[in-house]
């Protein structure tokens, strides 16, 4: 889903569209993901591969705390872990301006000795946007700047659900609107409903469902969902048929996802699976047909996305795909918001529990 | 052509003692404006280090280098743990690090860089890669700005350069010829002066460190000429 690729380390969707399109804000990364897991191919999610580093994801947050656990610590602070590196509340900020105006006196006297060297002109450009990063990101993030009606449409200090995936959503927004060009957010509840399913379901969908329709709504009332591409999907379906009782088991031959604004037409539901739920029998789409709708959806054609490595030119589609004509219209979006609805695990069924007891350390 | 050790083994020495190699990377105006990209060989290329090699240096000039090998692997601390635990176990550090040994001890897992490998191009562990990247992105500078290891070892920096000597002049050049291999220029002098004369009253220890930072943090440290 990430990459194309199960076999190879392969640039991230996110690393192709940065790629492919650039930034548009110049304090910020362009390619963002909030709280990805560590585990499950972790960084090469969102990480460039063979792509040049500046493509790949910049990380906030890391793997979120089981719920239980975060109540517990009483940790729950969105995003999880903060971004590495942004200073110390301790850190004076002209002290850190005297530095590195020294600094960038003495690699200016370099860059003059040397007359000609990018790499020293780089630096100086990078160590001005770090300082500049690091005086937007905090503000960015916090989201207790928004007004109380947005925090309500999100559901944000709901008493009745974890409102984790909520603060995800309004962050998301919050980046979306300052010109990052992808965002990925993982949602901090789990799908993979092996067993006690009935229940399980009903709180996963309590935790994303008003969230997720705050983000279309917000996104849709200040403009932007017209030119944002918003997705939603996991990795795999789950069976018709049950398992363990009340489960159901992983399913690779049916399974849906769904995308809004940013170019595609609405109120359509494309192909279909048999009778049973069990496998895809009409206009399936494969992961390289969806990888090449969504660069056609933002901009590029996604057969001439390339970039040489190891003697020939690769693409995010390899050497196939084809845009879904059926579902998409015209427009073409600025942005991409990627939600993974959260962990649709492939460990066997008696790890969950370890994993999870793991994670609380 | 019959290729045997020995013939690699002078090959090896007839290029690096030749002339072209020997170059240095001094600026040649004339050459410059006909073969910018350097292709003919008309000096040695300047480069950047490699993230290995920045870390080794910053231990090497705060006198923190430990050259033994570390014993066993930093990973081992995580038991039998997954290894999505990084960061949130106390077995290991959240950078992978923390240590002073050779880089080259640094653990390389499939999916998780030390942040220092990682922030500075360190070739991706799952992919062949015949060339590494060389990228200057504000996360590299953030890095050298904020974290804690660069901040120790710029600490670490002034402090070996207080035991050097009294002097304020001795010890400034003891520190660039650490850092660069050569002495500061006047202007260079002044702008260190004026930095020194913006800082808000502290002891002198922590100015000195201040500096040593922008020492470990500027172009030149990182880029060999």
């Amino acid at each position: 889903m990430h990459t194309g690729s199960f076999q190879f380390v392969r640039p991230s969707l996110g690393a192709w569209t940065l790629y492919g399109l650039g930034s548009e804000n110049q304090n910020l990364p362009g390619f963002i993901t909030l709280n990805p897991p560590a585990d499950f191919g972790g960084a090469q999610n969102y990480g460039s591969a063979f792509l040049p580093a500046v493509f790949q994801g910049t990380k906030i947050g890391g793997s979120a705390l089981p719920d239980l656990c975060a109540a517990l610590l009483g940790k729950d602070e969105e995003p999880g872990l903060p971004m590495k590196n942004l200073g110390l509340p301790g850190d004076s900020r002209p002290v850190q301006r005297a530095q590195l105006d020294l600094l960038k006196g003495l690699n200016q006297e370099k860059l003059e000795r040397d007359r000609w060297n990018p790499e020293i002109e780089g630096a100086i450009d990078s160590f001005e946007l770090a300082f500049r990063m690091q005086d937007e990101v905090p503000d960015l993030l916090d989201i207790r700047s928004e007004p109380e009606a947005v925090r309500r449409l999100y559901g944000i200090g709901s008493k009745s659900t974890n409102d984790r995936f909520a603060r995800q959503c309004l962050l998301a927004r919050r980046l979306a609107e300052a010109g990052v060009r992808f965002i990925e957010v993982t949602a901090p509840v789990n799908w993979d409903h092996h067993y006690l399913l009935r229940d399980s379901i009903a709180k996963t969908c309590a935790a994303t469902d008003q969230p997720i329709a705050a983000l279309l709504t917000d996104l849709k009332r200040r403009g932007l969902l017209e030119d944002t591409l918003v997705i939603w999907a996991g990795e795999f379906g789950r069976t018709p048929y049950a398992q363990s009782g009340d489960g159901r088991d992983h399913n690779h031959k049916g399974y849906s996802l769904w995308m809004a604004g940013g170019g595609v037409r609405g109120g359509l539901a494309y192909g279909a699976t048999d009778d049973f739920g069990y496998e895809a029998v009409e206009n399936a789409v494969h992961i390289h047909d969806w990888h090449a709708t969504i660069l056609h959806l933002l901009g590029p054609d996604h057969r001439r996305l390339t970039y040489e490595y190891g003697g020939r030119k690769f693409r995010l589609t390899n050497v196939s795909g084809e845009v879904v004509r059926g579902g998409v219209g015209l427009a073409t979006a600025q942005a991409s918001l990627e939600i993974s609805p959260g962990r649709n695990t492939t460990s066997p069924m008696w790890l969950e529990p370890l994993l999870r007891y793991w994670e609380m350390r | 052509m019959l290729l045997c050790w020995n013939a690699v083994k002078s090959l090896v020495r007839r290029i690096v003692l030749s002339r072209t190699y020997r170059q240095s990377s001094y600026w040649r105006e004339e050459a410059f404006l006909r073969d910018p990209d350097n292709r003919l060989l008309w000096r040695a290329n300047k480069r950047r280090l490699e993230a290995d090699c920045i870390r080794d240096a910053m231990l090497a000039v705060s006198g923190r280098l430990d050259l033994t090998p570390r014993k066993g692997s930093l990973v081992a601390g995580l038991g039998d743990k997954s290894d999505s635990l990084f960061g949130f176990t106390q077995g290991v550090p959240s950078d992978l690090d923390g240590s002073h040994h050779r880089s080259v001890y640094l653990p390389v897992v499939r999916d998780r860089l030390p942040d220092v490998l990682d922030l500075f191009d360190f070739a991706e562990p799952g992919l062949v890669t015949g060339d590494w990247d060389t990228t200057n992105v504000p996360m590299q500078a953030l890095y050298l700005m904020n974290n804690p290891f660069v901040r120790e070892q710029a600490g670490a920096f002034a402090k070996r350069l207080g035991d050097f000597s009294p002097d304020v002049e001795d010890r400034l050049r003891q520190g660039f010829y650490m850092a660069f291999g050569r002495g500061p220029d006047d202007s260079e002098r002044a702008r260190i002066r004026e930095f020194l004369s913006r800082l808000p009253d502290g002891s002198a220890e922590d100015a000195e460190a201040l500096l040593c930072q922008v020492l470990l943090s500027s172009a030149e440290f990182r880029n060999l000429d």
